[in-house]
């Protein structure tokens, strides 16, 4: 992250009339000259205004971020910084910080694109506006890789994965995480806390075509499984289940780094709302309103089984300058012709290691390949193949795919280009790659069918079959694309088992009581079925097992799979229509993550959806839902699997 | 009761550091405005506010010179340019209440009615909090007699008899005591359990002295209240004789014989 240093700094103190807070906004620069002193800018009007953003109304949104709009005067004094300073600058360049009382709340960047002055003559109020890092999360990869910059694709604990790996790129590096949860794995090692005891594999968030996957939906994917909501408040990431909002009082495990966990517990984290300043808010203005959200009936979810890579050496890393490991040619020198391979590329991030092979002359079907002896997949399950290339002065190449017992010549399939396995007749279907005119960089993802179960000779395909993936060298040499030598060039590839005749699975949750909101199917990531070679999968335990059941000390639930509770959570919380309240409140010291407790709704806590806070008012505009018991819904719960929909 | 008549109310703005009177201004009047927030809930229906933003507004209008104290010319200058203006109010030349702030003017207005004088009325907003000092004037005092003539004797007129006033006038009142030099006159004075505003302090003779009356004091006192030759008579200044203040007993000790 890049040095700041302070510029410019506005202050004001807020108007509340028991406890006034001062706050201080510092702009920090993180380009420019010698730091000096920073100037002093003068607070406008409405100096801070704290929006909350996020992707909709409801208590399942996921990822939630906030943005500032500050406020100050510029005068035209030769010391205070022309507007356009703010907006032709990227989006990092500027830190905010604010600090209440002294004590650092939040940090913000400035976002130039939404920052605004009037086209008069000074005085006037230039407008800034900063978001967080939350928002800046939308556009960061989550670091797939390790220090030696090859790709880390391994099982990582999910701490690394949502603070290491994710968030830790986007906000500062001391920055802890606070996580409100009950739900465990009933096989996590004893005593080990969430973030510590379970694990995903970095192929869920990354693609073999197109690469890692942003931070936000990395984060997204861990919200959603537990119907969780992430945001940045107070300087700290906050990871808090819903469901787990009802308890009469609260601690939240604090991860402070990637071996320090601590418990913390919240005493104010339920805020009584009331009509005098002995009540930690008071409802102002006559726009307050208790409404409801509908409830819902019906949701629907689905997810695509993600196969972990079984080739070994499948980034090319392993190179002895003549053979890559694991992989062998056809026809091994120097008995026969073989394969001519060799590798480009530094290794690093920027320039990964590819396997090049130079266009030879016949004979033809020289090919290199990996055998995978007894993978983790067989009978019925279902292969995909991923890669990125590149074909130079040639017109195709092809892959060649056999599946079964691939040592032995009449028990195995092979692969055609429809998907289908075709009992093995003698090497001719093969999966053909074809340039895309003058393109020299293409990609290819390929998903087969379910394999057979059995032989044609009645004999029974393994259920953990042998897998053979082989190259061809490319065919068909032109000119067409410049001089040069022709061959093609394959990136990190991967042929994934899906331990399934599926490709994904359907959950359907229905509420027992009578309502009519259907919800949109939406797509979800974390599915508990045991296999070891989903990357859907999360693992536990020393071993890294796959996760057994999750499970809460609350009597109302039940242990199940994670996704399981994830489609109860969105019923449970939605049973029935909530309770909302949409108003002002006067008070400069709630949090978001704060429940409200009204004196003129007793028995009702509710959790704060979206707000706006003008700071200098003391005013929070906030819609807010009453949270509802986790287990307490009727709920028909339902699982499909998603077959393959090839033509 | 005591009554401040409005044309005591002097206003000055600042110029150059120093307080100057506004030329002949003849009315001024302060607004001072709070902003409220309505407390909302269905706990009742009598209406009720939390305080918020306070500010004022400030009008002067007066007989427009351009030369004198701080003069229309100079009003008009700090118009223009919007400058914030220091202002100061009071009623008393010499401690007393003031009032203060910082205003930007907001409004000035001329007239030449043709049987009238060249007036103005200007009005400013304030920026920040109006000030308020509280401060205790300052004046001199001497010991004197019921009738307010310097103490025969004076700058030694030791030991006397000193007395207090009569309620909130600035006429002789109660005994208060014996006083041997000036200061047991400035802590007799000074601890007088009837004396709640007064401090005196020791003076350029052994007869004067420095009073610093509270803002609030109902009246300032002009003298300290004495007797020479307490409860013992007064030394005519001749020989040994006397005239005794204790018409009662008719006791009388020269104090060259003390």
């Amino acid at each position: 992250m890049a040095t700041y240093f302070n510029r410019f700094f506005i202050e004001f103190e807020d108007s509340h009339y028991v406890n006034p807070i001062m706050y201080r906004i510092d702009i920090m620069d993180s380009e420019g000259g010698t730091p000096t002193n920073p100037i002093q800018l003068q607070a406008s009007g409405t100096p801070l205004i704290t929006t909350i953003v996020t992707e909709n109304e409801s208590k399942d949104a996921a990822i939630i971020g906030s943005e500032i709009t500050i406020s100050y005067l510029y005068t035209g004094d030769p010391n205070e910084p022309l507007p356009v300073l703010f907006f032709d600058t990227n989006e990092r360049r500027f830190r905010v910080e604010i600090r209440k009382d002294g004590v650092l709340d939040n940090v913000y960047y400035l976002k130039p694109d939404f920052s605004s002055y009037p086209y008069l003559a000074a005085p006037f109020d230039v407008q800034l506006k900063a978001v967080d890092g939350l928002s800046y999360a939308k556009s960061v990869l989550f670091n797939v890789y390790g220090d030696d910059q090859l790709l880390k694709y391994d099982k990582i604990s999910w701490y690394e994965a949502i603070m290491t790996r994710a968030l830790l790129l986007i906000v500062d590096a001391d920055t802890k995480i606070n996580v409100l949860n009950s739900l465990y794995p009933t096989n996590i090692a004893t005593g080990v806390k969430l973030l510590f005891g379970c694990f995903i594999h970095t192929d869920i968030v990354y693609d073999f075509v197109t690469g890692a996957q942003k931070v936000r939906d990395v984060l997204f994917m861990f919200a959603k499984a537990l119907y969780a909501r992430i945001f940045i408040e107070h300087n700290q990431i906050w990871f808090i289940r819903s469901q787990d909002l009802t308890f009469p009082t609260f601690t939240v495990e604090q991860y402070i780094s990637s071996t320090v966990v601590n418990d913390v517990p919240m005493p104010d984290m339920i805020r009584t709302i009331g009509p005098s300043s002995a009540y930690d808010g008071e409802p102002v203005g006559m726009d307050g309103e208790v409404s409801v959200q509908p409830a819902i009936k019906e949701a629907e979810y689905e997810v695509t089984y993600k196969g972990i890579n079984l080739l070994s050496n499948f980034d090319w890393s392993i190179f002895d300058g003549t053979d890559f490991a694991n992989w062998v040619r056809k026809d091994a020198l120097p008995t026969g012709i073989g394969i001519v391979v060799s590798r480009t590329g530094t290794g690093t991030i920027a320039d990964p290691y590819m396997l090049y092979i130079p266009f030879d002359q016949p004979p033809s079907g020289l090919k290199y390949l990996q055998q995978i002896v007894s993978s983790i997949t067989g009978a019925g399950g279902i292969f995909e193949i991923s890669f990125q290339y590149e074909i130079f002065n040639c017109k195709s190449f092809a892959l060649f795919v056999r599946a079964g017992n691939v040592l032995t010549p009449d028990q195995r399939f092979v692969l055609d280009s429809s998907g289908a396995w075709i009992f093995d007749g003698g090497e001719t279907a093969t999966l053909g790659i074809a340039k895309a005119g003058k393109k020299t960089k293409g990609s290819f993802t390929f998903k087969s069918f379910p394999l057979p179960t059995s032989f044609p000779d009645g004999s029974t395909v393994p259920s953990v079959a042998d897998v053979e993936l082989s190259i061809f060298q490319p065919r068909e040499e032109t000119t067409d694309d410049g001089p040069g030598p022709a061959y093609i060039k394959i990136g990190r590839i991967k042929i994934g088992g899906i331990t399934a005749s599926a490709i994904g699975r359907r959950l359907i949750i229905k509420n027992g009581a009578d309502f009519s909101q259907v919800k949109d199917s939406e797509e979800f990531t974390f599915i508990d079925t045991g296999e070891n070679g989903l990357s859907n999968t999360i693992f536990t335990g020393a071993s890294l097992l796959p996760v057994d059941d999750w499970d809460s000390a609350k009597t109302a639930v039940e242990p199940g799979d994670i996704e399981q509770h994830m489609a109860k959570a969105v019923i449970d919380q939605y049973r029935k229509s909530p309770y909302t309240f949409e108003g002002t409140i006067y008070s400069n010291s709630l949090s978001y993550f704060n429940l409200l407790e009204f004196l003129h709704l007793p028995g009702r806590r509710f959790m704060q959806l979206t707000r706006t806070v003008d700071h200098q008012q003391c005013e929070i505009k906030t819609l807010a839902a009453e949270v509802l018991e986790e287990g307490a819904a009727i709920v028909n719960y339902e699982e499909f699997d998603i077959d393959e929909e090839k033509d | 009761m005591q009554v401040i008549q409005g044309r005591h109310f002097i206003l000055a703005f600042m110029k150059n550091g120093q307080p100057v009177p506004v030329c002949y201004a003849t009315d001024f009047t302060i607004q001072m405005q709070r902003d409220v927030k309505e407390r909302s809930g269905p706990q009742g229906k009598d209406r009720d506010y939390i305080p918020a933003y306070k500010g004022y507004t400030i009008t002067v209008s007066g007989v427009v010179s351009y030369i004198d104290g701080y003069s229309f010319i100079d009003l008009e200058d700090a118009f223009n340019s919007g400058v914030r203006l220091d202002w100061r109010g009071r009623d008393k030349d010499n401690g007393g209440v003031v009032h203060g702030g910082t205003v930007i003017l907001t409004n000035l207005a001329w007239a030449s009615p043709v049987r009238g004088d060249f007036s103005f009325e200007s009005s400013a907003i304030g920026c920040g909090p109006k000030t308020r000092e509280l401060l205790p004037t300052v004046s001199t005092v001497y010991l004197a007699d019921e009738n307010r003539i310097r103490l025969v004797g004076c700058p030694n007129p030791y030991p006397v008899s000193l007395f207090w006033y009569n309620g909130n006038t600035d006429t002789i009142g109660a005994f208060i005591g014996i006083a041997l030099n000036a200061d047991d006159v400035i802590s007799q004075y000074n601890n007088y359990l009837g004396n709640d505003y007064y401090t005196i302090t020791i003076g350029i003779t052994g007869c004067d002295f420095n009073l610093l009356s509270e803002w609030n004091a109902p009246f300032i006192p002009t003298v300290i209240f004495a007797e020479a030759a307490p409860s013992l008579g007064l030394w005519t200044g001749e020989d040994d004789e006397g005239i005794s203040n204790d018409q009662v007993n008719d006791n009388l000790i020269s104090p060259g014989y003390a």
